[in-house]
C-alpha cells in the first residue's frame, strides 16, 4: 500500500473510532440507564486498560541484553514517584522523559554497569 | 455528582473572553503535550499534515501518541483501530454524566461530543453549568478554544523540530510516561485493586505466550472474562 494512503486510512479509522467512543453513551443510553452489567464492567475497564498499556509499552524493551531495561525501570520509577508526590501530569511526564532521554543518549547506565 | 449552583452566564461579559479565562489551565497543558507530540511526529520523519489531521480529526492525546507509535512500527490498520478503541474506552464513561448538560445545546451538540477530551470533560464538569439558550455556545467556545490550543501546539512542535539543537532519541518514552501517569490516577481513584492485579498478570502472561503484537486484544478479552467470573467479589 502506498505510504500516504496507509497514513490517511489509519488517521480516518482512528478518528472514526475515537468519535465512536465519545458518542456511544449518548446514542445507547439517551433515555434509560445502562444495564447493571455494563456499569459494572465499564467502571473497571479504564484501570485494566491502563495496566495493560503500561505492560505493552514496557514489553518493547530488550530485557536480555545490556542495559537490561534499567533506563526504562528508572524512568518509570521517576514518573511514578513524581506523580504520587505532586500529582501534576506535565511535571511527571516531562521529567521522566527527560531523565530517560539523558540515560539512553549519554549511555550513563552502560558506563555504570561496566564500572561494577 | 452534584452540580454547583447554576447561574445565568455569558450575558454580561463577552462569551469568548469568559471561555478563554476558563481554558487557561488547558492552554498551558496542551501547549506542553502538543509540542511534544509535534516533535515526536517530526522526529519520525512524517510530513506536517499528519500532525494537523490527527489533531483536527482524532483530537485525543494518548490516542494520537500511541497511534503514531503503532503507525511507525508498521502495525496493521485493524490493530491500530483496536488499540484506539481500548485507549479511548474511558470516554464512554464521560458521556454518561453529561446528558443533562448537553441536553439543550442544539446544533453545537455534535461538536461538543466530538471534542470531549479528558481536559474538556474536566472543565465542563467542574465549572458551574450555564443555563438557558446560551449554554450550547458557551460550552462550544470552551471546547473549540481547547482544540485550537492543541492543534497550534502540535504544529509549533513540528515546526521547531529541525531547530532543536539536541537529539530527540528516547522522546517516545513520553508515551510510556503518559500511561504510567494515567495508571496512577486510576490506582488512586479506584478503591479495588484486584482489577489492576488481574490485568497486570494477564498482560505479562499474554506477552510471554502470544508475543507483543497480539497481547493487547487477548489481554483485554481475558481480563474482562476474569471480571465476569469475579463479579460477586467486586460488586
Amino acid at each position: 500500500m502506498e505510504v500516504h494512503t496507509r497514513i490517511l486510512l489509519a488517521i480516518g479509522v482512528m478518528a472514526a473510532l475515537t468519535f465512536f467512543t465519545r458518542v456511544a453513551p449518548f446514542l445507547l443510553f439517551s433515555r434509560r440507564n445502562p444495564p447493571r452489567i455494563i456499569r459494572y464492567v465499564q467502571q473497571y475497564i479504564p484501570p485494566m486498560v491502563m495496566t495493560i498499556l503500561v505492560v505493552y509499552c514496557l514489553a518493547d524493551v530488550d530485557w536480555q541484553a545490556a542495559p537490561y531495561g534499567i533506563p526504562e525501570l528508572i524512568a518509570v520509577a521517576v514518573v511514578a514517584a513524581l506523580h504520587l508526590w505532586r500529582r501534576n501530569a506535565l511535571i511527571s511526564i516531562f521529567c521522566g522523559t527527560g531523565v530517560y532521554m539523558f540515560m539512553v543518549q549519554s549511555g550513563a547506565v552502560h558506563c555504570l554497569m561496566r564500572g561494577l | 455528582m452534584n452540580d454547583p449552583d447554576p447561574r445565568e452566564s455569558s450575558n454580561k461579559e463577552a462569551p469568548l473572553a469568559e471561555a478563554f479565562t476558563t481554558t487557561v489551565p488547558v492552554l498551558l497543558g496542551y501547549t506542553a503535550i502538543g509540542i511534544a507530540f509535534g516533535l515526536l511526529v517530526y522526529s519520525m520523519g512524517y510530513p506536517w499534515w499528519v500532525v494537523f489531521l490527527m489533531s483536527a480529526l482524532i483530537y485525543a492525546g494518548a490516542g494520537q501518541f500511541i497511534g503514531i507509535d503503532l503507525l511507525s512500527a508498521g502495525s496493521g490498520i485493524p490493530e491500530i483501530g483496536l488499540v484506539t478503541l481500548l485507549v479511548n474506552s474511558r470516554h464512554m464513561v464521560y458521556g454518561l454524566s453529561l446528558h443533562n448538560r448537553f441536553h439543550n445545546t442544539g446544533g453545537y451538540k455534535p461538536y461538543l461530543i466530538f471534542a470531549l477530551t479528558d481536559e474538556t470533560y474536566a472543565l465542563l464538569t467542574t465549572t458551574p453549568p450555564v443555563t438557558g439558550s446560551n449554554a450550547g455556545r458557551a460550552y462550544f467556545l470552551v471546547a473549540f478554544l481547547n482544540q485550537m490550543y492543541w492543534i497550534s501546539a502540535g504544529m509549533i512542535g513540528f515546526s521547531i523540530g529541525k531547530y532543536i539543537p539536541f537529539s530527540t532519541e528516547g522522546l517516545g518514552f513520553a508515551l510510556t510516561a503518559l500511561f504510567v501517569v494515567l495508571l496512577i490516577e486510576q490506582l488512586v481513584s479506584c478503591r479495588k485493586k484486584l482489577p489492576f492485579i488481574i490485568a497486570g498478570c494477564v498482560a505479562v502472561g499474554t506477552f510471554l505466550l502470544a508475543g507483543r503484537d497480539n497481547m493487547l486484544i487477548i489481554s483485554l478479552v481475558v481480563s474482562i472474562a476474569a471480571l465476569m467470573v469475579l463479579r460477586r467479589r467486586l460488586e
